[in-house]
């Protein structure tokens, strides 16, 4: 028996063969005690993928996932690791600026965030082989992703400083971009406007597939990226949003 | 350090008085009771799924706790488009790519699948369970694009259509990834007596 044919049988199973080509599969079952075989070795094959493993219907996860939940770490890691990590990935060279201007649209402005927030708010947007949408629940991992933000009359804020977390604690920096380990960039200064503002650079960093958080901070003052960094910071008006990076 | 800004609302100081903290902690209490029933709706199917892709039971729960707790910690942020069970499976294979890189799926706890004080099964359901541990062992070789794709279709019950938006890839790709699969399963699997 050919793999070809145990290739067809599977087909027959999913329904992708052509109906005269079923039928004449079916017509040769009944009478090829070969082609039965290979029949019963697909149908042994599934039943062995579809048994599920003993012990699995004993189990709850919902025993000692409360106390696992209040247990573990935040996501976002505080202090010299931290900062190590971003240094790291930035020294890696992994952060790959692009220079490919985004057009972005004018329209919906996302607001999230505490006091302040109807005056302050930013969306982001993905770039990906040259066309711009809005970022949804999920991103490619090689996305570069641009920004918008608002900042209405009456705000305070002057500044504004974009970056990411992922699940594992790692650090990704958008505006500003942070390539040079040697330096300490500031946040990125800010008019007020009753319109929206794009954000002209899309950003593409080197992401693993997983949650990832993106943070924009509404400054009164600039501060650098390591005060970010180091927790000297608490921005009073910030905005948070989490995508599923695909594989 | 607190580079993880709340997007909740401020809750005045004046309101975390005396019994306003019954009310508060009565709400984080309801909040968890629904999570319950959202991990007891969901987490059989998951730990299927988990099991068949990692091969081991107690990785496999491991798996699923990070998966919900994962979402738990993302639930701020989640969109309600009646998608959720499709980026359910997403994290969680996700999860399972991670704890396969780890070497998570060992056989350190490959023991506790067999009670030690049963009675010895009939014939047939030996040779169902050496053949489920064979072809587990030969899903755990598969590249991770053929594994997710069997485990879904198998070990979750799921269309061909669905696997494609959990995958975020075109029905076609998910077609020829799970014949491709197959295949190499087959090759692996003794023939049958027709």
């Amino acid at each position: 028996m050919t793999d070809t044919r145990f290739d067809e049988l599977v087909k027959l199973s999913e329904g992708e063969v052509t109906a005269r080509r079923a039928e004449a599969l079916r017509a040769e079952l009944a009478t090829s005690p070969t082609l039965r075989a290979e029949q019963a070795r697909l149908e042994a094959l599934v039943a062995a993928l579809e048994a599920p493993a003993p012990r699995l219907e004993g189990l709850d996860l919902r025993d000692g996932f409360w106390a696992m939940a209040d247990a573990a770490p935040a996501p976002v890691r505080s202090g010299p690791g931290l900062r190590v990590a971003a240094a790291l990935a930035v020294a890696a060279g992994l952060a790959l600026v692009t220079a490919t201007a985004v057009m972005l649209r004018d329209d919906g402005v996302r607001e999230k965030g505490a006091s302040g927030a109807e005056l302050t708010g930013f969306e982001a947007w993905v770039l990906r082989d040259g066309q711009v949408t809005r970022l949804g629940p999920t991103m490619h991992r090689d996305d570069a992703l641009g920004f918008s933000y608002r900042n209405l009359p009456g705000s305070s804020a002057r500044a504004i400083m974009v970056y990411a977390e992922d699940a594992a604690g790692r650090v990704f920096w958008f505006y500003p971009a942070w390539t040079d380990p040697g330096a300490r960039p500031s946040a990125v200064p800010i008019g007020v406007s009753n319109a929206p503002v794009r954000l002209d650079e899309a950003v593409r960093h080197e992401l693993s597939p997983g949650l990832l958080t993106i943070h924009a901070l509404f400054l009164d003052t600039p501060v650098s990226v390591v005060d970010v960094e180091a927790g000297r910071v608490r921005a009073p008006r910030a905005a948070s949003v989490t995508v599923e990076v695909l594989p | 350090m607190n580079p993880s800004p709340s997007t909740s609302k401020v809750v005045p100081l004046f309101a975390l008085e005396g019994r306003d903290d019954d009310a508060l902690m009565a709400l984080s209490r309801t909040r968890r009771e629904a999570f319950d029933v959202l991990v007891g709706r969901h987490q059989q199917a998951l730990l299927r799924i988990a099991a068949k892709y990692l091969g081991d039971v107690a990785t496999a729960r491991d798996a699923c706790q990070a998966t919900f707790l994962e979402v738990y910690r993302a639930r701020h942020a989640y969109r309600p488009l009646g998608r959720f069970p499709f980026f359910l499976r997403r994290v969680l294979l996700n999860q399972c790519h991670l704890v396969a890189r780890r070497g998570g799926a060992d056989a350190r706890l490959a023991a506790l699948d067999v009670a030690p004080d049963a009675p010895p099964p009939p014939d047939a359901l030996i040779l169902a369970e050496e053949r489920r541990q064979l072809v587990e062992a030969e899903v755990s070789k598969l590249s991770e694009k053929l594994r997710a794709v069997i485990v879904l279709r198998y070990a979750g019950g799921h269309t061909l259509e669905d696997i494609a938006e959990v995958l975020d890839v075109p029905v076609g790709t998910v077609k020829s990834r799970l014949f491709a699969a197959m295949q190499a399963l087959a090759s692996a699997l003794p023939g049958e007596a027709p």
